[in-house]
């Protein structure tokens, strides 16, 4: 082959991208080509050179917390879950003390209801599995019915509903320090 | 690819993950950073840009129906935002002096501060190129995509691609053999 054949050929030589029988021709013709050999010397220090570029870029992880700063993205994820099992519990403290405040009947016949279920239908029907367990979890919802109906004779009922306020917005308190916290 | 697919990602970062977001981000930016430095070349506002681009890569996320690649669809925000970027701003000038081509590693400073010299003055010649010989350069190399990829991202074959990157290796050694006023060549290989 000749100069005006192999030129063309340098870039891709250089980058090591011919197949064998094109790097064969280059490699033959170089050897007694002074002119092409300095321009596959070109060829090579230019790839050199291309090849340290990726060294200016900057940073993909800076780059995309930048951006996810940006968006309002940061760290959306991870604080997401901190506040809602004490949010939940919150909700659940004030629910059950304004039931108990309003119908505490009605929070008894829950728990005496499902301590029952657990103490006679599902006993029933998983007998080696755990009947030691739902009848013990039974005799405790029991217990709570039970207690329910006592204080809901007396003024407990408004100190229960009180002490439930009170956890609620600690707990509530409790989720928002951690909130701000992880955010920073 | 390793890792989740980028639908997966998507549907993901839509469902509020900043993981998956962070991860969607870190995946394309080289993409998105060679195209725009390919358009702009090194001006001070190209990773304003960048970012740009993906703000709005997050914000069209939801709109994204995965007809075409993510790396499509990315290359063409990137390439627009960095084409309007340009429109709205001057680059600054890029003195052309005699070209200092890089050599292999070394750890002497004097050497690495030529090097410096000899990429910016590669900077300058870069800027001569057609657009397009610039970002397929700043594909390949920058952003140290194979051939396939930077096809995918441009919609081109891959032998285009490759053809596009010796042209333009061959135009930079036309613009860097050029003989200045005084008859003496413009380019000195270390």
């Amino acid at each position: 082959m000749n100069c005006k054949r192999i030129e063309p050929l340098l870039p891709a030589f250089a980058a090591g991208d011919l197949g064998d029988d094109e790097r064969a021709a280059v490699e033959a013709h170089i050897g007694d080509c002074a002119a092409c050999g300095e321009s596959l010397a070109f060829y090579t220090t230019l790839e050199a050179s291309l090849s340290a570029r990726h060294a200016q870029r900057p940073s993909s992880r800076a780059a995309a917390n930048r951006v996810a700063r940006a968006v309002g993205h940061s760290g959306r994820e991870a604080v997401r879950w901190i506040p809602r099992w004490p949010a939940f519990a919150s909700a659940s403290s004030i629910l059950l003390g304004v039931a108990l405040l309003l119908r505490p009947d009605l929070i008894t016949k829950f728990f005496a209801a499902v301590g029952a279920f657990f103490g006679e239908e599902v006993a029933a029907r998983f007998p080696a599995a755990g009947e030691g367990f739902f009848t013990r979890l039974a005799a405790v919802l029991d217990s709570i019915a039970r207690a329910v109906e006592a204080m809901s004779a007396g003024n407990d009922t408004l100190i229960l509903a009180l002490y439930l306020g009170v956890l609620a917005l600690v707990l509530f308190s409790g989720s928002w320090m951690v909130t701000r916290f992880v955010r920073q | 690819m390793t890792g989740e697919t980028d639908a997966r990602l998507i549907e993901k970062t839509l469902r509020g993950s900043d993981k998956a977001f962070r991860k969607l981000v870190e995946r394309h930016h080289s993409l998105v950073y060679s195209v725009v430095r390919g358009v702009l070349g090194d001006r001070d506002d190209v990773d304003d840009v960048v970012q740009e681009v993906l703000i709005k890569m997050y914000r069209g996320l939801a709109s994204f129906r995965g007809d075409a690649r993510l790396e499509t669809w990315l290359y063409r925000i990137a390439r627009n935002e960095a084409i309007n970027a340009a429109r709205r701003t001057k680059p600054h000038s890029q003195p052309i002096e005699d070209t200092v081509i890089e050599s292999p590693v070394t750890s002497r400073p004097d050497v690495q501060y030529e090097r410096g010299a000899g990429q910016r003055r590669l900077e300058g010649y870069l800027a001569q190129l057609d657009e397009t010989y610039r970002v397929v350069l700043e594909l390949r190399y920058l952003g140290e995509k194979s051939y396939a990829e930077i096809g995918e991202a441009m919609t081109l074959p891959i032998g285009t691609v490759k053809s596009y990157i010796y042209r333009a290796k061959a135009e930079l050694k036309r613009i860097m053999t050029r003989r200045t006023a005084d008859g003496k060549p413009a380019r000195t290989v270390e």
